[in-house]
């Protein structure tokens, strides 16, 4: 997936990614030469987005956007207050902001939507939880690790909506807990065998 | 913001979740514990497809492993000819990656594929062949209504360009 998504160029065959023409994917069912694979293709022609914004009218009547003097200003950035015309304005979080504030807040981190990388807690959490059946005499340290990044995994799957992270997250809270008992118990069991 | 699953596609090194939003389609690639967020905006997806294969690596993958692990079985009844033992470790080592080369072969896996102006998504679908269906057409109805949406809002919006400009800032 990861070198389709750097590879990607243009439309095309889903297999190998030869870009196709217009005119054979509208066919409906396709076939590509390249791969010899048939799929079934639904084209769609997104609309462009505008590429002019209006005027600021002759006299100063209306307000100009601080970037582009000659556009009419359509609001207000919510962060630095500049003026901003169609052009400059971007919609992010529910806020209105500037091309420059909106560099700076995704470069701070601060707007979800805007947020390319992040941490799996859940997957975290399984790792951990798994790896610590095979690693249990360090139990009483990735046990409670594991629980810890199990019930992040779950705050996160909550504030991001998800559906169906619940199982994962519960399993590695039952192996997490797991853990940490073998981590206490079979040592002292150890000690206990030793003694007698 | 709440997102649904769509599907995933999984390598030896990453597993991709597909998510539906209001207004994209999200891409989780997550390697190892680290992920990557993408987004393909449905006012910008230009292709949709629904394929289904049957990959070459996959069926030798399976075919490879039916006979590694049925292997020492088969090596038991050659050695002690009579005795059962053999063949049916055979059987119950190698049937189930037996039962996954066929079920590949004869079922496939059904691939949807998003394409947008920068990015795409993909999902694969194993066994589920409706749910890819499913997806397929919602993905394409979602597509139709957010572009349909867009067009009429920038022509209820389209700014007047005065006579003799050029229409750029």
């Amino acid at each position: 997936m990861k070198t389709a998504a750097r590879a990607y160029r243009e439309p095309g065959c889903p297999r190998c990614w030869e870009p196709l023409p217009r005119i054979v994917l509208q066919r409906g069912v396709v076939y590509c030469g390249n791969c010899a694979l048939e799929f079934q293709a639904a084209l769609f022609d997104p609309p462009e987005p505008p590429r002019a914004a209006a005027r600021a009218l002759d006299g100063g009547t209306t307000a100009q956007c601080a970037r582009h003097a000659r556009n009419a200003a359509v609001g207000a950035c919510e962060r630095c207050g500049a003026f901003i015309c169609a052009l400059c304005k971007v919609e992010s979080d529910g806020k209105v902001l500037c091309a420059a504030c909106f560099d700076r807040l995704r470069a701070e981190g601060v707007l979800e939507s805007a947020r390319t990388t992040f941490r799996s807690w859940r997957t975290l959490g399984l790792y951990l939880s798994v790896g610590g059946l095979f690693l249990w005499p360090l139990g009483v340290v990735i046990g409670p690790t594991a629980l810890v990044a199990a019930v992040r995994g779950i705050s996160q799957d909550r504030k991001n909506g998800d559906e169906g992270g619940l199982p994962g997250s519960l399993l590695s809270l039952l192996l997490g807990v797991v853990v940490t008992l073998m981590g206490i118990l079979m040592p002292l069991s150890m000690v206990e065998a030793l003694r007698r | 913001m709440a997102r649904k699953l769509l599907g995933t596609t999984a390598s030896l090194v990453s597993r991709t979740r597909v998510y539906l939003t209001d207004g994209a389609v999200e891409i989780d690639e997550i390697e190892g514990y680290l992920g990557t967020r993408r987004r393909v905006l449905f006012d910008e997806v230009l292709l949709v497809t629904l394929d289904r294969r049957r990959r070459v690596s996959s069926l030798v993958l399976w075919l490879a492993l039916a006979l590694l692990s049925s292997a020492p079985g088969v090596t038991l009844a050659l050695v002690r000819t009579g005795s059962p033992a053999g063949l049916v470790t055979a059987l119950v080592l190698g049937v189930p990656f037996t039962i996954g080369f066929v079920l590949h072969l004869a079922l496939g896996v059904d691939y949807v594929t998003v394409f947008g102006k920068r990015s795409l998504a993909q999902m694969a679908f194993s066994l589920r062949k409706a749910r890819a269906r499913e997806v397929f057409l919602l993905l394409c109805e979602r597509v139709q209504e957010a572009q349909a949406r867009e067009r009429r809002r920038a022509a209820g919006s389209a700014p007047s360009v005065p006579e003799g400009s050029t229409g750029t800032a």
